[in-house]
């Protein structure tokens, strides 16, 4: 009996680490991540305020348009988004307090907790990915659109659940893709000549269990990059109309996460960091600020089109569309026009998974500086992602023989679920 | 400084003289014996027969691989053949104990351990100092071991180039001293403290309360418990099942909690001097003669990592199991302490046994099961990531190239935000590329396609936590990142930058070229068979295989070293970067020098031999 085994048992379990049955539920079984890499700023997008004048005046940068939720507004640069905000919940109370530094903050958002130095978190991405199971062994349960990073690993959920990654759309992720010079007729002859010198070792090492054992994985592993899951990520597959309909390359990355989610992965990473629009990406410190309505106006394309589309192929339902981010930004511009950092408030979005849409989650003051009344904890906002995808929120996942809770202790927000 | 290590060292083995050591079994049946080692084993494998001895190469390749953590070249296995074939052994298992990959081979060992963590960017995530220069020079001069933790322990030096001092960084934890607590009890005496963190260990004898303890021995002064580092108790909400017996904000002072292993020493005051003064009784307490326990992990440390598993398991964790050979560990303990703690004496006492140089055992049930502890032959092992990516490139003639571990080239930052961990030559030298950012003016490619490759093979890119086993079981991406990959497919690429390159347009028949190309990557000669398949594929074209007239070709990777910190927020930085990932990808621009046909053929038949599970599983 291994101590798991005891600490499940009757006699342990009692009040202690009895777990409630019942969890609000939504109907996701996957989720696309839409990570908005920087500190994106609330009041320049899902949380406009009064507007400043990019100098000495505090205040949104830009004008607030009507949305499909009554008495709701967002930005401007959101305008094919707003008509859709009734497939969304905007939650404007998010709140930490790990305002200085990118790689914590996004380490806390990813993982819901701060490091322990006893155990590595794992990223909800891994989490998710356990929690569901695979849907189909031809393709991995998780994918990143972005740069491999701590944030995004398994921790002590260990290697099985972590990612598969690509940094640009037309590559595909390493390993998966052949070289560009390996044709068909080279794989062949390759794969042959690997067949001989796999089944000559194999014949030199006569009921070596361990060796076959070895070679077995060396040929399953050409089995998982088959055609089935490369040609998912072949987006001229698509039609024309429904690629352009995208936009850009972050609107080509969401439509590889929906043909993702449709090929059965159960949670895609989708990072914004197309740094190219304006330098410094979503981290508008100082002149970033000028064109960070590019940014926004790629977001608000791309979102858009992927709620239609996942709609259209009957997939909004069954997939939880998240928004988030490391931070806020606050009202005050700096000496060169942008915004410093700012965590005590600012917003995310949830969409889809089957979440009662339309509505918006707390309240911020007038410069959208404090939350007014309660605040999300990143743990709380990682239990309703949870619940969205009828995972138990307070069940405990394992690192060796230690029951880690799943959040630190959050709740999830009830007033999204029927 | 030596010389007082080196008069402590006499007196301590002067007194161990006095004590009897264990008997050396004498063997009953007829085993084979190469040395005391032998005759422990021996003494208990029952009706267990022991696996047969490795060839002379296979031995060859698992001793480089173990000792300098690459595989021989050609001519070291050619210079190993030339010796007469009853000394051959003894003589390679000096060479490469005297080769500077023994150094390197320890320090990523020791960076699991240790926990060894820099970040390069701001590091806010439980991060250290780069410590690993000051391991890898130790294990370079030669440190008596007693004194390396000694040293450690200290937490002297510079911080941020390379010294201890780095090891006492832990950026943004809220206990530092008590994660290194932690670390050192595991990685010295086997005590996994890891759970008394927070509350009362539930399944080991440590208490919250003696973790902290010895934090602030290490301190120098009082701890005071972080409201984080306990479990939460809410007013009438449940109760946890584990103890808490401490309180947040509750002052724990210093005191040695483990006087069960050792509660003082006579062997008088350590030849280094911390200026912490309760850290010289941390590391006078750890590594005094009286205390059985350091010499014992380590010798196990050693034994596990060369034979697969350790006399004791866990290796880090000694509440738990007990001693497969007692008397062994005993006998290598006596040994270690003997030679002054010279880790090189036991490694060449194991090297030289039969025991390490038979085969693995081949039954998976012996091998993972109890009777595997019955050492009747190791416990086969894949290379680790750093073995794989050194070995990689020297099976391929292929020189390092990567881009400086270095995110501020401009070098205008000060090193508590950027460090400068130089150019890689050897896969130890790796580190997080701290992309957390996610930005792609703040990637490196190379690296990174070295990265993935290391990271699939159970490379932590993050150490926060110590480890002394990785997470490395065979997984399908182990195949594809090296059969697809951008690093895989880099190393197999004829290019005029790789000696195989050269090897190939050697006047020479197909046969020694193709026997040398076997060599080289997989440390045998080419076998009948293989020399028929080999000839089918590339006899044909082999005569007419060189170009004439020809020029090199440049095909070495180019990365800009323009983009740094200071500017990596433009938007031409960021299509700098995304411009070489594309090129990356593409691959090194193969040789014009041999006829295009071939040299794919060749490129297949190498992706080949490195693909084959041959390559990655240690003999």
């Amino acid at each position: 009996m291994t101590r798991r085994d005891l600490l499940a048992s009757a006699a342990l379990t009692s009040a202690a680490f009895a777990v409630p049955a019942k969890f609000p539920k939504g109907k996701a079984d996957a989720c696309i991540l839409l990570w908005l890499g920087g500190g994106a700023a609330h009041i320049d997008t899902f949380d406009p305020k009064r507007k400043g004048d990019g100098k000495k005046v505090a205040g949104s940068y830009y004008h607030p348009i009507d949305t499909a939720i009554k008495d709701v507004q967002v930005c401007e640069h959101l305008k094919r988004t707003a008509p859709l905000l009734d497939r969304c919940a905007l939650i404007r109370t998010l709140s930490h307090d790990i305002v200085s530094e990118h790689g914590a903050a996004s380490n806390l958002v990813h993982t819901g907790r701060m490091p322990s130095g006893t155990i590595q978190y794992p990223s909800i991405g891994s989490i998710v990915s356990k929690e569901l199971g695979t849907k189909d062994p031809a393709v991995p349960s998780y994918v990143v659109m972005g740069y491999p990073n701590i944030t995004r690993d398994p921790g002590f959920l260990g290697a099985k659940y972590g990612y598969v990654y690509l940094t640009q759309t037309e590559t595909g992720p390493n390993g998966f893709v052949r070289p560009p010079d390996v044709d068909n007729p080279r794989q062949d002859r390759r794969e042959t000549l690997l067949a001989q010198m796999r089944q000559n070792f194999e014949d030199r090492h006569p009921q070596d269990q361990i060796v076959r054992a070895q070679s077995a994985i060396s040929s399953q592993g050409f089995k998982m990059a088959g055609p089935k899951f490369v040609n998912v990520f072949d987006l001229a597959k698509e039609s024309k109309t429904i690629r352009e309909s995208y936009g850009g390359e972050f609107g080509q990355r969401c439509l590889l996460a929906r043909r993702l989610v449709q090929s059965g992965v159960r949670f895609v990473e989708v990072s914004f960091n197309l740094n190219f629009l304006n330098g410094s990406g979503w981290d508008t410190h100082n002149d970033g600020q000028t064109k960070q309505h590019l940014l926004i106006q790629d977001l608000d394309q791309a979102f858009a089109r992927l709620l239609t589309d996942l709609e259209e192929s009957k997939l909004l339902d069954t997939t939880l569309v998240v928004i988030a981010t490391e931070f806020g930004r606050p009202p005050e511009f700096d000496s060169g026009g942008g915004r410093g950092h700012h965590a005590k408030a600012f917003s995310a979005v949830l969409a889809g998974g089957g979440l009662k849409t339309g509505q918006v989650v707390g309240v911020t003051d007038e410069l959208g500086v404090e939350p007014v009344g309660k605040s999300v904890s990143i743990p709380d906002f990682h239990a309703t992602i949870h619940c969205a995808l009828g995972i138990n929120p307070a069940k405990n996942l394992f690192a060796g023989d230690r029951p880690v809770p799943i959040t630190d202790q959050g709740a999830p927000l009830r007033e999204l679920f029927s | 400084m030596a010389g007082e290590w080196q008069a402590r060292h006499d007196k301590i083995r002067v007194d161990l003289a006095k004590v009897a050591g264990p008997s050396v079994p004498v063997l009953k049946a007829a085993l084979p014996v190469q040395n005391d080692i032998d005759r422990f084993i021996g003494a208990k494998l029952a009706d267990l027969a022991p696996t047969a001895l490795t060839t002379d190469l296979e031995f060859l390749r698992r001793l480089s691989l173990d000792a300098t953590g690459v595989i021989p070249t050609p001519a070291e296995i050619r210079a190993y053949l030339a010796e007469a074939p009853k000394l051959r052994r003894a003589k390679a298992i000096e060479r490469v104990l005297a080769s500077s990959g023994w150094a390197d081979h320890w320090v990523a060992y020791w960076q699991d351990v240790l926990a060894e963590n820099p970040g390069i960017l701001k590091p806010d995530l439980n991060n250290t100092g780069p410590f690993r220069w000051w391991i890898h020079q130790s294990f370079a001069d030669g440190i008596p071991f007693d004194r390396f933790v000694a040293e450690l322990l200290s937490m002297e030096g510079s911080a941020y180039q390379g010294g201890p001092a780095g090891f006492a960084q832990a950026t943004l934890n809220d206990a530092p001293m008590a994660a290194k607590a932690e670390i050192v009890a595991q990685a010295f005496l086997g005590q996994r403290m890891g759970c008394a963190r927070c509350h009362d260990a539930p399944f080991h004898p440590f208490k919250q309360k003696d973790l902290f303890s010895l934090a602030a021995m290490l301190q120098g002064k009082d701890m005071k418990l972080p409201k984080t580092s306990t479990v939460p108790m809410i007013e009438g909400g449940r109760k946890p099942n584990v103890v808490v017996a401490l309180k947040p904000g509750q002052a724990i002072g210093p005191e040695w909690p483990f006087a069960a292993l050792v509660s003082h020493s006579e062997t008088g005051q350590l030849p280094n001097q911390a200026s912490v003064p309760s850290r010289n009784e941390v590391a006078a307490l750890i590594i005094a003669p009286e205390n059985t326990r350091f010499p014992q992990v380590i010798v196990n440390r050693i034994w596990k990592r060369y034979m697969g598993l350790g006399i004791v398991e866990p290796a880090d964790d000694w509440s738990r199991g007990e001693a497969s050979h007692p008397d062994l560990l005993t006998y290598l303990s006596r040994e270690f302490v003997m030679s002054r703690y010279d880790t090189k004496h036991v490694a060449r006492l194991i090297f030289s046994s039969h025991a390490y140089q038979r085969k693995p055992v081949a039954d998976a049930a012996i091998a993972t099961g109890a009777k595997g502890r019955l050492f009747s032959g190791p416990i086969r092992r894949n290379m680790t990531a750093e073995q794989l990516v050194d070995s990689l490139h020297r099976g391929t003639g292929r020189a390092y190239e990567c881009e400086d571990m270095n995110l501020n080239p401009s070098g205008d930052r000060p090193p508590n935000q950027f460090l400068n961990l130089g150019k890689p030559q050897r896969a130890w030298q790796m580190t997080a590329l701290s992309n957390e950012r996610d930005r792609p003016a703040l990637a490196l490619p190379i690296a990174q396609s070295i990265v993935d490759v290391m990271t699939a093979y159970g490379w932590r890119q993050s150490r926060q936590n110590a480890a002394t086993s990785r997470d490395d079981a065979p997984s399908p991406m182990q195949t594809l990142i090296i059969a697809n990959g951008i690093l895989g497919t880099r190393m197999v690429r004829l290019s005029d930058d790789s000696e195989l390159t050269e090897l190939a347009l050697a006047d020479q028949p197909l046969a020694k070229m193709v026997n040398e190309m076997f060599l080289r990557v997989l440390s045998r000669p080419i076998a009948a068979g293989e020399l028929r398949v080999m000839t089918n594929l590339l006899g044909e074209l082999y005569p007419q295989r060189k170009v004439k007239g020809a020029q090199k070709i440049d095909a070495r990777i180019s990365s800009d070293s323009r983009v740094s910190w200071s500017n990596h927020l433009s938007a031409e930085a960021t299509v700098i970067r995304m411009e070489e990932e594309r090129n990356l990808r593409l691959g090194a621009k193969p040789t014009a020098r041999l006829e295009p046909r071939f040299r794919e053929r060749l490129e297949d038949a190498l992706w080949a031999m490195v693909n084959s599970p041959e390559f990655v599983m240690v003999p």
